[in-house]
């Protein structure tokens, strides 16, 4: 009589977990969630994050913090680790942990593909730079030098797309390299120790050239201007739809955030606020050393034809490499509806249709 | 009439009783993502990771993968077991070798092989190299451990028996040593080669070019949680076949033990 | 089955010191070839100095108290499941065939390759870490539990019926304290197990704080001397748990003096 009281209390405790395991994951929000969570790559030096770009903006400013608040929610701001921005983000939209990021155009149509709905909501600029980097003693001069050798790339990153029109505009493939999947600090590590022959990635490629144990010998800069990779605030859609005017909030927020990054006289303030620990401030004004793209444009919020035609081109090459397997419209992405206000509210409509 | 004798009434489907948990778990599952529960990102139905599953085999990618991590598990088991055989032997054999051992055995013995994988990294960097030390490491302690209990525990009026029988060696060690040693010796194979998967497993999901463990980790890049699953069943699968083979062996050994 | 090689003669301890004192000279000697060397093996100087930096600034103790603190966690979480499930499908023929198969496959996968897979379900963050290491307890401590309470010779239940024994005599007074042996050897294991795991999910889920992240940073950093001394604390304290699951075994059966 015990035993099958027990068996049975098991059956209802398992049974219990089960439904409240179900429950949870489809953890809706009430009236006003509790928090709004927006994800951005984080640079952890201990165990401190510290974040770059607009969101470390957004933050600095406050604004969005104190208008959520008056309506009684709270700001979170969720670190995701440089080394693995896509893929966390990613899973972040996927369990409903985070509602916003700023992040990558790859790994946002990789998400979408994926059946995970998420909108840009604003854009974030005319791209970032990624670089070609070997081993400061290599004698490749050209990515063609480097046929058969090993590249260490991280895989299903924005910069596997320019990298991809790299190849392709050399004729080449992936079957003509050995291809190794690494996050970017162990890619660097692994330049330095010679492990691999190349790596492509961000500007941390700088700092291996400042410690003279790498070389950059390609980059975007030498590219037409839509290699570069993209980034935008994304939204997951479902919070889009349960709460456009906290979405609203947001997007002017981040309006507000590039409004004051792309004036010329807060340059110096903003590559302060934003240059990774551990790297030296020089990194990031080369990177944004660039004749060919103004500053203010490098901030422009707009989803203008460049961004579409990007999409569109970034669409295909996932596609064509596997990355994807299914198409998805790349105009789909994109929830232009906040945009205009958050120009509106924030008074900068008129800077950015002033220049190209 | 209680469970059990219920249960002895249906004996004549007691074939179904191993597989019919697993199948129920399965019908669940496709419940659950069929209901639409969960997720369809978070909990993948059964049916894609099936997909999944055989679009890698006819790529041959996963067949590739696999044969990747085999080939590591084998080399390295077969390296850390012979040097741990070796090792634990000559400890049970030689009072001296045991004492000035055992401590920094013991040490060692505690220290988990995959916290070796970040300096294995540093000195012999991310190639095949790292991988298969980790895998001997992992598979020479139990082996060492089980091989120095084993011939400890020979009892000692088997060797008696043996000299007054006046017994030449070779018989001595097919009729009275290995009887009694190898049973144990497999079980510590057995146990090696269950951590040494474990270990290998792992040590890809961190830095490899190639093996399920890089799959995996590729997969959830790729925001492809089928291939996750798909290497979530196979290492399970590959860990059960290998630890039924060696229970197969084991059982057969012990029929050679002396009652 | 935990052994560990135990040498009766006195004044085993000095001599067993000897290897590792030699390896140590060895190693410092390596350190002295050149840079190349220096690399790899880390003058006992610099390693000395720096355990000495990390120790100072609250680092080592901070990391070391947040790993013990999960394995802890979830030794607790996973150790009490691990003991229910393994008592109710040792005790109940129904679970036994139920749950039994169902149990015995899942177990068969490696835990850390469950990793990718609980990072999508619960985020990057330290209830993940819990969620698997808490896993790995218990899939050992189930295991111990159910073979030990299993193999409880019937002599002794036969014992207990003799007296009239109520059920719930019987399993305090006969089936527990017989299986308790298994059992303190299964909290052995999980404890291995749950430290070897908290390793794992540390190297791979770099997030908070903890022994094993400190150890890939350094890594990453090609701080050799960082990484060593991660290694050791991991070693020792690995060793010191083990350690108080011997006493704690001991404790809990005072009539079993020879050991």
């Amino acid at each position: 009589m015990l035993r099958k009281l027990i068996g049975l209390l098991g059956v209802v405790i398992g049974a219990g977990a089960v439904l409240a395991s179900a429950a949870w994951a489809q953890a809706p929000g009430g009236a006003q969630p509790k928090a709004l969570r927006i994800a951005a790559v984080a640079y952890f030096s201990g165990d401190k994050p510290k974040f770059i770009g607009a969101p470390a903006v957004m933050a600095e400013q406050g604004w969005l913090a104190a208008e959520l608040k008056k309506r009684g929610v709270d700001l979170e701001w969720v670190p995701a680790a440089h080394t693995a921005v896509g893929p966390l983000i990613n899973e972040g939209f996927a369990n409903g942990g985070i509602d916003f990021a700023n992040y990558g155009d790859l790994p946002s149509i990789i998400v979408n593909a994926g059946g995970v709905q998420t909108r840009a909501i604003v854009g974030s600029g005319r791209g970032t730079d990624t670089f070609l980097v070997v081993p400061s003693q290599s004698t490749a001069t050209t990515i063609a030098d480097l046929k058969g050798k090993r590249i260490a790339i991280h895989r299903a990153r924005p910069w596997e797309l320019p990298f991809l029109r790299l190849l392709e505009a050399n004729g080449l493939k992936y079957s003509d390299f050995k291809i190794i999947n690494m996050n970017p600090q162990a890619g660097a590590a692994a330049v330095v120790s010679g492990n691999v022959d190349a790596l492509y990635t961000l500007n941390d490629a700088y700092l291996l050239e400042d410690k003279k144990v790498g070389r950059i010998i390609w980059s975007t800069k030498s590219a037409p201007p839509d290699w570069k990779m993209r980034t935008e605030l994304w939204a997951s859609k479902a919070f889009i739809d349960r709460y456009p005017e906290l979405t609203q909030l947001v997007a002017t927020a981040y309006v507000k955030a590039l409004w004051w990054i792309a004036q010329e006289q807060n340059r110096a303030a903003f590559v302060s606020l934003s240059t990774r620990p551990g790297s030296p401030e020089s990194v990031t004004w080369r990177e944004y050393d660039d004749a060919a793209l103004a500053w203010s444009a490098r901030w422009s919020p707009l989803f203008d034809d460049y961004a579409l035609n990007h999409y569109r081109h970034s669409v295909d090459y996932a596609l064509n490499n596997q990355l994807i397997r299914q198409r998805i419209a790349p105009e789909s992405l994109f929830d232009r509806r906040f945009l205009d206000t958050a120009l509106e509210q924030s008074g900068a409509r008129q800077f950015w249709q002033a220049r190209p | 009439m209680s469970a059990a004798q219920a249960l002895a009434r249906a004996r004549g489907f007691s074939w179904l009783a191993k597989p019919l948990p697993l199948l129920l778990l399965l019908g669940a599952w496709t419940l659950a993502t069929g209901a639409g529960w969960y997720p369809r990102a978070l909990l993948v139905p059964p049916q894609q990771v099936w997909d999944a599953f055989t679009e890698m085999l006819a790529s041959g990618e996963l067949q590739e993968h696999l044969s990747m991590s085999l080939h590591r598990l084998l080399i390295g088991m077969m390296l850390g077991s012979s040097l741990g055989l070796a090792f634990g032997v000559s400890m049970a054999l030689s009072k001296t070798v045991e004492v000035y051992t055992a401590s920094l055995f013991n040490v060692l013995r505690q220290v988990p092989s995959i916290a070796l994988i970040p300096v294995l990294i540093l000195i012999f960097g991310i190639g095949e190299t790292f991988k298969v030390l980790i895998v001997t490491k992992a598979a020479f302690f139990p082996v060492a451990l089980a091989a120095y209990t084993a011939v400890q525990g020979i009892p000692k009026n088997y060797f008696e028996v043996g000299r007054v029988y006046q017994l030449p060696g070779l018989v001595l060690l097919r009729r009275v040593i290995l009887p009694s040693t190898v049973p144990p010796i497999v079980t510590g194979l057995r146990l090696a080669l269950g951590r040494s998967w474990g270990t290998l497993v792992a040590a890809e999901l961190l830095a490899a070019e190639a093996g399920i463990g890089q799959m995996m980790e590729f997969g959830r890049q790729m925001f492809r949680i089928d291939v996750v699953m798909v290497g979530v069943v196979i290492t399970g699968l590959i860990g059960f076949v290998l630890d039924r083979a060696m229970k197969l062996v084991e059982a057969r050994l012990s029929r050679w033990r002396p009652r | 089955m935990s052994f560990t090689v135990n040498s009766k003669n006195r004044g085993v301890l000095p001599r067993g010191l000897v290897l590792p004192a030699l390896l140590l000279g060895v190693w410092q000697y390596l350190s002295t070839l050149g840079p190349g060397y220096a690399y790899a093996f880390v003058p006992l100087g610099s390693i000395g100095h720096s355990l000495l930096e990390l120790i100072a600034s609250g680092e080592l103790p901070r990391h070391g108290y947040a790993s013990v603190g999960t394995a802890l966690k979830s030794l607790c979480i996973g150790g009490t499941l691990g003991i229910l499930l393994g008592s109710l499908m040792a005790l109940s023929r129904v679970a036994d065939v139920v749950i039994g198969p169902l149990y015995h496959a899942l177990r068969q996968v490696p835990t850390l390759g469950l990793i990718p897979l609980i990072g999508l379900w619960f985020g990057n963050t330290e209830l993940s870490k819990i969620v698997v290491v808490s896993i790995a307890s218990f899939e050992v401590m189930t295991l111990n539990t159910y073979e030990g309470l299993r193999g409880v010779e019937n002599r002794f239940l036969e014992v207990g019926r003799v007296l009239t024994f109520s059920r719930a005599q019987l399993f305090f007074r006969v089936l527990l304290p017989v299986a308790i042996p298994s059992i303190t050897t299964g909290l052995m294991h999980a404890v291995a197990f749950a430290w070897l795991a908290t390793v794992g999910v540390e190297l791979l889920f770099t997030v908070g704080p903890g022994l094993s992240v400190i150890m890939e940073r350094a890594q990453l950093a090609e701080r050799m001397d960082i990484v060593i001394i991660c290694i050791l604390f991991i070693g020792l304290l690995g060793l010191l748990m083990n350690q108080v699951c011997v006493w704690l075994g001991r404790r809990l059966q005072p009539w079993r003096r020879t050991q």
